[in-house]
């Protein structure tokens, strides 16, 4: 029998850094890292075809963005774990089947993606036109201009977007665990299940959710120092910029 | 082929939606000549130089640079558009100068000037540097490589735009009321950069309001009026006796100011 309000502080600190939880956290962190980096790439490639002179570039970009941002990320999960092997069985080059956490990665990463495309729309935007005619002038191919010119100057514009992503993803991913990939959410859900240690559980995962955000944060607002030079105003001081990280943290929202 | 003109403008015809900004004009310029060119505001002085280097199309006439047609191939007698690597292959020989200078802002000045040669002409980092540092020094910047834009004036930053160009060793410079958007201050180390690059047999089409520079510096002068040249001449025959009506209203207001 469990007494009301008795937490039971040594559950957490039996299990805080267990095998079992530190899995679970490396597999929220595999799921971020990784879903962050592909999700960025396409967010790239759909953000420089969503400026292209091309219409039908432009189109796959809108299409992009309006499907994939305009559905409960949920049941886009589900959609690449269940549904998409039943509409289309052998899709997947492995055995016909995507792995959860295979499945799980794919549908983080392409949902990411359309919202990484917005951010770097606005980045690449920000640039100065000016910019892109000096390069020209200097015999600079159009894809040299855009790796050498642009996107350095955007990154300062998407970095702060960018960490309020990554954080976001942090939280985001505790949703794969309804295609069972045992990420750090699920490895608290199964445990509370059996023993119904609800608030215990939940305490272990939001001390690791925190830890994780707060390093993130801190890591988000030295890149948006570094990515500052040669601007004038200096800006904010390292400091400022951490507090307002330690800010926007608790001011991003969920999918 | 060095006997032929190192840029020949001929007939060249220019558009935004319906306004006509270039209305057939020609304009050759030979190696080692200084050209520059006046003409009231909204005249289409800045759109010229940016024919040249295709940062705008043209809608008619051609731009040949040393012997290549810039932005377009000729395919039976008519002009198609060039590819993005072949124009910016004839660029490289073309260096421009902003009013607005626009350095990149996320380089130092030294890294302003080794980006191109890098990057575009597969110069060594250390060959790029030697090249850049000497070309700032050249134009008074020697000590300042490490320097972001930011940290600059605008003489300086404008000074850095120039040794950007000149690191590409083009043929031509085209500048762009290259201190119009100076301190009055700081215009006069902009120019002796100019001068100096002038002195030098240095390729020039100089689009200016420093008519003390034209007349020193420039061998000819183009004025632009409404989209076509108007009158051409030496500087000392079009300051003193102006053929056209419209170029001597130009020169009285410019004296009443
Ligand atoms: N991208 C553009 N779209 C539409 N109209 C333009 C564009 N660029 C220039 N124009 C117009 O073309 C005309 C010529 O402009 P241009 O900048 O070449 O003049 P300019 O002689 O350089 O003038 P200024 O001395 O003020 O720099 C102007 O009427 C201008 O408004
Ligand atoms: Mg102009």
């Amino acid at each position: 029998m469990l007494l009301a309000g008795a937490l039971d502080w040594g559950v957490i600190g039996d299990n805080l850094f267990s095998d079992l939880v530190l899995g679970g956290v490396r597999l929220t962190l595999a799921l971020t890292v990784l879903s962050m980096t592909i999700g960025g790439a396409l967010g790239t490639v759909f953000g420089i075809m969503r400026g292209s002179r091309i219409a039908a570039l432009r189109a796959a970009s809108v299409g992009y963005i309006w499907l994939f941002r305009g559905t409960p990320l949920l049941v886009q999960i589900v959609f690449w774990f269940f549904a998409l092997p039943q509409l289309w069985p052998g899709w997947a080059p492995w055995n016909g089947q995507l792995s959860p956490f295979q499945a799980g990665l794919v549908a983080l990463s392409v949902n990411e993606g359309a919202y990484m495309t917005e951010i770097m729309r606005a980045g690449l935007l920000s640039v100065d036109p000016g910019q892109v005619e000096a390069a020209k002038s200097l015999g600079m191919t159009g894809p040299l201009t855009m790796r050498r010119i642009v996107l350095p100057q955007a990154m300062r514009v998407v970095i702060p977007p960018i960490g309020n992503e990554f954080i976001a993803m942090l939280k985001n991913s505790s949703l794969v665990s309804v295609i069972s990939v045992s990420e750090l959410f699920l490895v608290a859900k199964l445990q509370y299940s059996s023993t119904l240690r609800y608030l215990e559980w939940l305490l272990i995962v939001s001390i690791w959710y925190l830890a994780l955000t707060t390093v993130a944060s801190l890591a988000q607002a030295w890149l948006e120092q570094r990515f500052s030079r040669g601007r004038r105003p200096q800006g904010r001081s390292l400091g400022a910029r951490v507090t307002g990280a330690l800010e926007r943290l608790g001011r991003d929202t969920g999918r | 082929m060095s006997e032929r003109p190192l840029l020949e403008i001929v007939d060249v015809h220019k558009r935004f939606g319906a306004v006509e900004v270039l209305n057939g004009i020609s304009l050759t310029v030979e190696r080692g000549e200084v050209v520059a060119v006046l003409g009231p505001s909204g005249s289409g002085k800045s759109t010229l130089l940016r024919c040249i280097n295709h940062l705008e199309t043209i809608d008619g006439g051609r731009i040949v640079f040393d012997g290549r047609l810039v932005g377009y191939r000729e395919v039976d007698g008519r002009l198609r558009p060039e590819s993005d690597r072949r124009t910016a292959r004839v660029r490289r020989e073309i260096g421009m100068v902003f009013q607005r200078f626009n350095l990149f802002p996320h380089l130092t000045a030294l890294g302003n000037v080794t980006e191109a040669p890098v990057h575009v002409l597969g110069l060594s980092r250390a060959e790029a540097r030697e090249r850049g540092s000497g070309l700032l020094a050249r134009v008074g910047l020697g000590e300042r490589l490490d320097a972001y834009p930011s940290e600059l004036s605008g003489g300086q930053q404008q000074r850095v735009a120039i040794a950007r160009a000149l690191a590409m060793q083009p043929k031509l410079m085209l500048f762009d009321e290259a201190t119009s958007a100076l301190d009055p201050e700081l215009v006069g180390e902009v120019l002796a950069v100019m001068r100096d690059l002038a002195a030098d047999g240095m390729t020039m089409l100089v689009v200016t309001h420093e008519l003390e520079f034209a007349r020193d510096a420039a061998r000819r002068i183009a004025f632009i009026d409404d989209g076509v040249i108007v009158e051409e001449a030496p500087p000392a025959e079009f300051f003193s006796a102006p053929r056209t009506e419209r170029a001597r209203a130009f020169l009285g207001r410019l004296h009443q100011r």
